[in-house]
């Protein structure tokens, strides 16, 4: 029998998954977003990537060169 | 944010991209705040019954000059004037796209604010200096300003397939086409999911852990140890490719609607093929009444 984490036990715990005790680069990020309506330029390429970057899968290759990238 | 899509098969090319588009609103002063649409087109064809597609993202537009006009303007400039190959193809748009791009107000804006000295940092003699609103001003137009495309198919009378990328920078001179290869696949727009789903790993986090300081070694062989869970992909038949663009494209949307974020990217995906036989062919193509089913 297994027994759910209380949120105080969470709290020590940032890998946890509780959303209500986020890691604090993603509390930062949402709290910004609240407060002015938009995301950092930061967070969205630390989150999603650069829109400059192209992701590259070339097929037929050997796995180590198979997947790269290049601006 | 746009999740685009492109396989370059002997066969051919596919091409996909998503619907959503974020537009920028203002609803009272100091507000700013993004609004989602979910049925804005980012791949079309070049011209009618043409041989090659064209894919966007990021940037949606240029205010009053839209990318359907545009791609219109350089069909017809195609048929007066053919250029022999797919690359020139590819250069006619970059130069058609830098006239109009390097003279958007927002572009002009961007390039003075980076004439500046940046804000919270010691003053340079001679210049102005970005004062908080206008840093934070910069920071998104730097992001938000650069364009991407893909141009995809083949020019008679070859019929070779391939493909080219242009991404136009506010800040940088006007870029050449770079040519994409056969039997590969290309992800735009938000590629650091797609670099974690197939290589296990996104360049920021291997940045993080080498500038941590806990990492002993070289960043040869962290990569070593990354690139062992990397996935790859068979040469793939051309009805499959259109399975991996698709799928692609999906999976991305789909860690965004579960993430922590807002859901900026989605909406119905759309694909199109261009075989080495055939000319430009919708898969999966909006209907014009698509917003008006949605509600």
């Amino acid at each position: 029998m297994t027994t759910q984490p209380k949120h105080s036990e969470d709290a020590a715990n940032p890998a946890s998954g509780d959303t209500l005790q986020q890691p604090e680069p993603i509390r930062a990020m949402q709290e910004h977003f609240y407060r002015t309506g938009y995301y950092r330029p930061e967070d969205v390429t630390r989150v999603l990537g650069n829109p400059r970057d192209t992701v590259e899968v070339t097929a037929g290759v050997g796995l180590p060169a198979a997947a790269r990238t290049y601006k | 944010m746009t999740i685009a899509a492109c396989y370059i098969s002997a066969e051919g090319v596919v091409l996909g991209a998503d619907s959503t588009s974020s537009v920028m609103i203002n609803p009272g002063p100091g507000l700013v705040g993004f609004h989602y649409f979910n049925h804005n087109q980012k791949l079309f064809e070049l011209g009618e019954h043409g041989t090659i597609g064209i894919l966007t993202w990021n940037l949606g537009g240029l205010g009053t000059k839209s990318y359907r006009t545009l791609f219109a303007q350089l069909a017809d400039d195609l048929q007066k004037n053919r250029p022999t190959d797919l690359t020139g193809v590819a250069t006619r748009w970059a130069d058609q796209f830098w006239k109009d791009y390097d003279t958007y107000q927002l572009v002009q804006r961007c390039k003075a604010l980076a004439a500046m000295s940046p804000h919270g940092q010691p003053a340079v003699a001679g210049i102005g200096q970005r004062n908080e609103q206008e840093e934070n001003e910069f920071k998104q137009l730097k992001e938000g300003l650069v364009a991407g495309f893909c141009l995809a198919g083949y020019w008679l009378p070859d019929r070779t397939p391939g493909g080219f990328t242009l991404v136009f920078d506010p800040l940088a001179p006007k870029p050449a086409p770079q040519a994409l290869a056969i039997n590969s696949s290309y992800a735009w727009g938000a590629p650091n999911l797609f670099r974690r789903l197939i290589k296990g790993i996104d360049d920021g986090l291997k940045g993080d852990i080498l500038a941590s300081g806990h990492w002993k070694g070289a960043p040869a062989e962290l990569e070593a140890i990354v690139t062992k869970y990397a996935l790859g992909h068979a040469i793939l038949p051309i009805r499959d490719a259109v399975d991996y663009v698709y799928s692609c494209i999906h999976s991305t949307i789909r860690a965004m609607k579960f993430s922590n974020l807002f859901q900026i990217c989605g909406g119905p995906i759309e694909l199109a093929v261009i075989t080495t036989d055939r000319n430009f062919r919708w898969i999966r193509h909006k209907t014009w009444d698509s917003a008006v089913n949605e509600g």
